[in-house]
């Protein structure tokens, strides 16, 4: 499942909680600008997985990873490779949106000032365009002064889009963006998805098999650490290849 | 123990299978009474297609219902997709025998010594009979190989077909006071060869649940290339 062309990829990646083995060999290719979800049972290692792409299980205690995880062909474990530098190119949305209780517009501004951007004109340009991006800005344009824990949980996970796109990166990681969401805000996210994909690759954990499925292009399906399929989206929910991603996606497993 | 859906699907699938079970009665009793003008079997033929109507309209809803609620993937998404297909054609096989069942009714006013039946009406009675039981018990095992056998008998039943009208013709034009009887007899075999064509229509439904390749229109010969 390794490409050539691919964003990022890993190749036999493992990962141990201490002495428990949450990811096993998984290699496992992701295409520039595609949506790619990663479903399977809770505990499977779809998290873990994501996590590994931008760096983020190496501050876990008792964490051992091996194998290659690799950003436009470099070992982003490599170690000349700052993870600060990683987390810049791969941005990272929570289940639980988590804005800074600061208003909207310092939410998104404070990012760019530890870049050393501090004239407030470069400033109001770059929150701009990311609530723009974020499909946030009509409803925030204006009260940008005012706490973003005030939004709506729905608003402020966009606002948390935003504020990842801020610094641009070229790979966005969702784990689970709209578990907590109602439908109208879940549908808002999904339709930000996919005009995002036109400028950016997107990894998605989705417990919600219908999320996956309107708006992947691929889907992986992970099971007690393994990668057991990996294809079209609109393949593997009609015609899976093997037994257990039949199971479960039928909803017969165990 | 089975899940809520696990037993809400099952529910489901066994009203399509009781479907193609009732619509099999029709069709062999729609046989039988045009072979031996048996009035009574024709007219319970004509009697029943009420309750296979009614059936469709039942599954139709159910089928959509359980589309909408429970969102199916992989093996149950195609055959809920297939069995609204199938649904569709087991109410027309219906509406077939019927057609035959008031001819065998006509036919018994007008032949009933039945000289204008011929070996090769009953062939094609037989052959297209055999074919939608076996297309049905395909569907009933799951049996991929049962269903691909169903296909490649459709041409046979097309011949026949053909070979009817031109006997037909030929006997029309040396007894034309036999003509209404005679042309009952080459209109009954169009109704065969219809139940034949749709007798096909499942069998490649029945591939399409099992294999998810989509071999419509005679691509069966080659049916991997359609995955």
């Amino acid at each position: 499942m390794n490409n050539e062309s691919a964003k990022i990829e890993t190749r036999d990646l493992n990962l141990f909680y201490g002495t428990t083995q949450a990811l096993k060999s998984v290699s496992l290719s992701v295409q520039e600008r595609e949506v790619t979800a990663l479903i399977g049972p809770s505990g499977c290692g779809k998290s873990t997985w994501l996590r590994c792409l931008n760096r983020m299980n190496e501050m876990i205690p008792g964490v051992s990873i091996n194998g290659g995880v690799l950003l436009d062909g470099v070992d982003i474990y490599g170690k000349s490779v700052d993870a600060v530098e990683v987390r810049k190119r791969i941005g990272m949305i929570f289940q639980k949106s988590n804005p800074f209780p600061q208003s909207i517009f310092e939410n998104i501004a404070y990012g760019m000032r530890l870049q050393g951007i501090n004239k407030h004109a470069d400033l109001h340009v770059i929150v701009e365009r990311s609530l723009r991006r974020a499909a946030l800005w009509d409803e925030v344009k204006d009260v940008l002064k005012k706490s973003a824990l005030a939004l709506s949980g729905g608003q402020q996970q966009r606002l948390c889009i935003a504020r990842a796109l801020a610094v641009e990166p070229s790979v966005l990681l969702m784990d689970e963006p709209a578990s907590a969401l109602d439908p109208l805000s879940t549908s808002k996210i999904e339709d930000l998805i996919c005009e995002l994909k036109e400028s950016c690759t997107i990894v998605i954990v989705t417990h919600n098999m219908q999320q996956a499925a309107r708006v992947s292009d691929k889907t992986a399906f992970f099971f007690e650490g393994e990668l057991i399929e990996f294809g079209a989206t609109d393949i593997l929910f009609t015609a899976p290849t093997k037994r257990k991603t039949e199971d479960y996606i039928t909803g017969r497993f165990g | 123990m089975e899940s809520y859906l696990e037993t809400r699907y099952e529910t489901i699938k066994s009203s399509v299978h009781g479907m193609a079970d009732k619509v099999v009665e029709a069709v062999l009793a729609a046989e039988k009474s045009f072979e031996t003008r048996d009035v009574v079997a024709a007219q319970g033929v004509v009697d029943s297609d009420v309750v296979i109507n009614e059936t469709e309209r039942r599954l139709d809803k159910e089928l959509f219902a359980f589309e909408a609620l429970t969102a199916p993937h992989a093996s149950d998404l195609r055959f809920i997709v297939a069995s609204v297909r199938i649904v569709k054609d087991l109410e027309r096989i219906g509406d077939h025998a019927v057609n035959i069942a008031e001819m065998a009714i006509r036919a018994n006013e007008i032949d009933s010594d039945k000289k204008s039946i011929t070996p090769l009406t009953a062939q094609i009675a037989k052959a297209a009979t055999s074919m939608f039981t076996q297309a049905v018990a395909a569907f009933h095992n799951n049996d991929y190989d049962a269903a691909m056998a169903v296909l490649v008998l459709d041409s046979h039943v097309d011949a026949l077909c053909i070979q009817i009208e031109k006997e037909i013709i030929a006997k029309v034009s040396g007894a034309p006071e036999a003509a209404e009887a005679l042309l009952i007899t080459l209109l009954a075999g169009r109704e065969w060869e219809r139940i034949a064509d749709l007798a096909t229509n499942i069998a490649e439904e029945i591939v399409f649940i099992l294999k998810s390749w989509d071999i419509k229109h005679n691509h069966y010969e080659n049916p991997e290339e359609f995955a």
